[in-house]
């Protein structure tokens, strides 16, 4: 099948509307997902979100409606940010080891790393993925722990201690909160 | 309800996720403790700022226009320009859509 211009005059079949219809629906939602997920790079969130839209095209006759449309589109953009993300650490590492010493990271720089600090962009950051992808699926995207779930195909109790273990990090790296850090602490020795 | 145990249980109280009588129980020791009633305001903000960031976002005109060029190109390379039939599910789909898109 030839695809479509994504315009409703040139959309003459059903699998052209449905995807013209899925992309009016979902695009601003997966793409500010993307930027989320991406910490604000516009260029990195368009890239993802044509990744996203490419194989939700492709997977759209196998799509069953056992989950929302909204909670398969998030799970694409996971999986594909999971992707692009080693795929950088694997270029990132390539470039290290075949030009030298790696320049100076945001963690030996006062200066940005105290930048970092005061913004929630850079405390998000600072995060490891899957507590980011957790904490930005329920708290910036409003799902429910069943749904973020769903989505990431963990148990629903993980999704929860994952939010928890976010916020109290978030806390500890936006304020200095000590009581976050002792809480943190003291779930980290619950944990043993 | 210990501090402690409440605290513990204030982010999923946040998230409107605990079960009824869990959540009574923590409503119950914020309405006397003051120290568990800021710490879950502080969890709310957080929140807040979360679900701000970025959230005036919209995809870029450009996104549409490479979408079609990558699905274009993608079409050229797996199908050859060949029409293929409507498929039952597409319909399906659109049925499905249809019912998202009216709330159900």
């Amino acid at each position: 099948m030839r695809p479509f211009l994504i315009s409703e005059s040139t959309a003459d079949s059903a699998r052209e509307r449905a995807f013209l219809a899925l992309y009016d629906t979902y695009a601003d939602r997966v793409y500010r997902f993307c930027l989320r997920l991406c910490g604000g790079s516009e260029a990195d969130a368009e890239d993802l979100a044509q990744e996203v839209f490419v194989a939700a095209h492709a997977g759209l006759q196998r799509f069953e409606g056992r989950s929302s449309v909204a909670t398969w589109l998030y799970r694409i953009a996971v999986y594909r940010w999971r992707r692009l993300r080693d795929s950088r650490a694997r270029q990132i590492a390539a470039i290290s080891l075949d030009d030298g010493p790696e320049p100076a990271s945001t963690q030996n720089d006062p200066a940005r790393a105290g930048l970092a600090r005061m913004s929630l962009e850079g405390a998000l950051a600072g995060l490891s993925p899957d507590l980011r992808e957790a904490f930005l699926l329920v708290k910036a995207e409003g799902l429910t722990y069943r749904e973020a779930a769903e989505v990431l195909g963990i148990p629903q109790g993980t999704i929860q201690s994952r939010v928890h273990d976010a916020v109290l990090r978030l806390r500890s790296a936006l304020s200095g909160d000590e009581t976050a850090n002792e809480q943190r602490k003291g779930a980290a020795g619950n944990a043993l | 309800m210990r501090c402690d145990r409440v605290r513990r249980r204030l982010n999923a109280f946040a998230d409107d996720e605990l079960d009824r009588l869990p959540a009574a129980r923590v409503a119950g020791h914020l309405a006397h403790c003051p120290g568990c009633a800021a710490e879950l305001a502080q969890i709310r903000r957080l929140g807040a700022a979360a679900a701000a960031l970025w959230s005036d976002a919209a995809a870029p005109a450009t996104l549409r226009a490479r979408l079609a060029a990558a699905l274009w190109a993608s079409s050229d390379e797996l199908c050859g320009g060949e029409d293929s039939s409507e498929q039952p599910s597409l319909r399906e789909f659109l049925a499905l859509l249809e019912r998202k898109g009216n709330g159900e």
